[in-house]
């Protein structure tokens, strides 16, 4: 199942879309005073972005729907919700016990988003650029295509001024 | 008794990194290599470079600062920020590289006008650029004189005209390739200055679980100018925000991850790498360099807070003044590490954006008026325009008064909000149209400056947001929604020689 690939050339428009929903969702509720609520909606302002910019030649894997991107929804959602949760059991009082010597809610900040963060979206940087990112020959098409369509440009303008005597 | 080796070592350091800087003019043979350092360097390079270019004075100095007034929420903006660079090359990385090899460009206003053929778009970029970066480097005068004045003992007037006319001076003769290189080098010190400081804080503070108990029990003490009030929300997950300002704990996270890829200190490096490979290693490792620097801001700013908790030190009257208070009690070589560390963070953020403001104006708004010059000219253009940027940032920085403190807002959001429209949603999507990111730039443009004027004037909008966020989601936002309305270099009116880069 995770070996399957997603057509994103076709969805681009649509995922841009909701991007544009997204940012106006995001400052909509913050501006009516539901920070909390808005910074959940956040989490997926990364996504339709990511979808287009990690694919690769139109597609992109399922797997990296998954990781990074998906286990970094989970990190990212629990880690607000712990963090407020904590937040809220200990306001007013010092905490009734620490995580690697932190306040719990920041301990969910620290381990859960801040580390979390770095062995999902930047670790599978590392771990897929060469299989799903850019894989070997991907960027030897990228150049072939650019000479290409510079060639068509020149035989174009080469012929223009004839099509212009012509007339 | 006035230590010389600490002000000593941090001299000779100086004047390595303008050694470093003037090198770079032997490896610069064209204009794009002297405003963008287009394929010029590999990964090693623009990896330090990009963390030491995003990782500014305001990482040592500012943003501890904030940890002791207002406890974690801070922490929100450099945590972000760390994880920002990888996001910012999964989603523009080989695209932005890809620009390179599609046409010659050296700045971020090259590549928006080949996408979108349009000197308005070019000429709006660069003007948000300018007065951003023109912000940015006032600032940098205003404070960082004030901490290089510190350090070396000397007026902050004499250590401004020395230190940011070593930066002029290198910048003007290697352009952005001296920015880089010695971007690199300071970024370098920068993490063995990270060393320094985690040594001491176990020396002083004792790790994190003693700083935590001593911290949250401390209650409100008095000190003989100022209180400071201890409360366990101080280190908390949201900090003390939460309840004077949480608009500030949505946007943080939010401008300061996705943010990283409208700062054209990451989105000018991706077109610095030479070979499209080192993608990886820049977008891998850039981030976890900076999160090494993130250190910084955490543990310092907790000894600060450790400190005045445990009664060694009297409540700070200048939360600025918390990384000195630290440094100061360390072992004489860790202060020199530390502060040579301080200075590089000053110098690679100056260096890199009085590039970036002189190329607005002698490459793009030059372009964008349709002035045309041969290469030799178009660089030496460049170095007259570093030389008027670096010479007028230095007397506006120390001279400007209250306004610097004013545009010194302008920044890192303004960045976003004009860099996202034009760049990122230009090379993700090829239905962005001429008409949306004209439409975008300008409402970030307006919305930047009406919206900063309105708070100047007492205004303060809801949940204590910042108005940057306000100007970045409307750009985003209006750039997505009129493009679907217009079509102008976007559909199949995209340019052909830039079609290719919409299927990297």
């Amino acid at each position: 199942m995770l070996d399957g690939e997603l057509n994103v050339e076709g969805m681009t428009s649509k995922l841009m879309l909701a991007s544009g929903v997204l940012w106006t969702a995001v400052l909509g509720l913050g501006l009516a005073g539901h920070w909390f609520v808005a910074l959940l909606v956040s989490v997926f302002l990364f996504h339709p972005w990511f979808v287009i910019g990690a694919s690769s030649n139109g597609t992109i894997s399922t797997k990296l729907l998954v990781y990074p991107l998906g286990i970094w929804t989970g990190l990212q959602l629990s880690a607000f919700t712990l963090t407020e949760y904590y937040s809220n059991a200990f306001a007013g009082s010092s905490p009734e016990f620490l995580i690697t010597g932190m306040h719990p809610s920041f301990a969910a900040v620290y381990w859960l988003y801040w580390v979390g963060g770095f062995i999902t979206v930047t670790l599978a940087y590392g771990i897929y650029f060469r299989k799903h990112f850019l894989p070997d020959g991907e960027w030897d098409r990228f150049l072939e295509e650019v000479e290409r369509v510079n060639a068509a440009g020149e035989t174009r303008e080469a012929d223009e001024p004839v099509e212009v005597r012509s007339q | 008794m006035i230590d010389v080796l600490v002000p000593g070592f941090v001299a000779l350091f100086i004047l390595s990194v303008f050694a470093v800087g003037l090198y770079s003019k032997r490896l610069v043979n064209s204009s794009d290599e002297f405003y963008g350092a287009t394929k010029m360097f590999g990964a090693a390079v623009i990896t330090l470079a990009s963390m030491s270019g995003v990782m500014s004075a305001f990482g040592f100095i500012g943003g501890p600062g904030l940890v002791y007034q207002m406890g974690t929420s801070s922490l929100w903006m450099t945590f972000a920020s760390g994880l920002g660079f990888a996001m910012a090359y999964w989603i523009v990385g080989k695209r932005v590289r890809g620009m390179a090899d599609v046409a010659d460009i050296g700045t971020l206003g090259d590549i928006a006008d080949e996408r979108f053929n349009s000197g308005a778009i070019r000429g709006i970029l660069s003007l948000i650029l300018f007065i951003a970066c023109w912000a940015y480097l006032a600032s940098q005068v205003a404070g960082g004189g004030y901490v290089l004045s510190v350090i070396l003992g000397i007026s902050v007037e004499t250590a401004v005209w020395l230190v940011f006319g070593l930066i002029t001076v290198y910048v003007a003769v290697g352009g952005m390739a001296s920015a880089q290189l010695a971007g690199a080098y300071t970024g370098a010190v920068m993490l063995v200055g990270v060393v320094g400081v985690v040594v001491g804080f176990f020396q002083i503070a004792g790790g994190m679980e003693s700083t935590t108990m001593t911290v949250v029990e401390a209650g409100a003490l008095t000190g003989e100018d100022v209180a400071k009030a201890f409360t366990p929300q101080l280190l908390d997950g949201w900090g003390l925000a939460q309840s004077s300002a949480p608009g500030l704990l949505l946007i943080w996270p939010i401008v300061f991850s996705i943010g990283v890829m409208g700062q054209p200190q990451v989105l000018q490096r991706m077109f610095s790498i030479d070979d499209p490979k080192g993608l990886r290693t820049v977008g891998l490792v850039s981030g976890v360099t900076y999160a090494v620097g993130s250190i910084l801001w955490l543990l310092i700013g907790f000894v600060a807070l450790y400190l005045v908790a445990s009664g060694s030190v009297e409540p700070l009257s200048n939360p600025d003044m918390a990384a000195f208070e630290f440094v100061e009690r360390l072992h004489i070589v860790l202060r020199m590490i530390i502060y040579a560390g301080l200075v590089a963070a000053i110098m690679s953020t100056a260096a890199f954006f009085l590039s970036v403001a002189s190329g607005a104006i002698a490459r793009d708004f030059v372009r964008a008026m349709g002035w045309e010059f041969s290469e030799q000219r178009e660089t030496w253009l460049g170095r007259a325009a570093v030389l008027v940027v670096g010479v007028g940032s230095v007397l506006f920085g120390l001279y400007g008064g209250h306004l610097v403190a004013i545009l010194g807002t302008f920044g890192w959001g303004t960045f976003v909000s004009g860099t996202i429209p034009a760049v990122v949603v230009g090379l993700l999507w090829k239905g962005a149209s001429r008409e949306g990111v004209t439409a975008g730039l300008a409402s970030a443009l307006l919305l930047n400056v009406t919206l900063l004027a309105a708070t100047q004037l007492g205004y303060a909008f809801p949940i204590g947001m910042d108005f940057y966020f306000i100007a970045i989601a409307v750009s985003i936002a209006v750039t997505i929604f009129v493009s679907y309305a217009t079509d102008g270099a976007s559909g199949e009116n995209v340019p052909e020689h830039v079609k290719p880069i919409f299927k990297l």
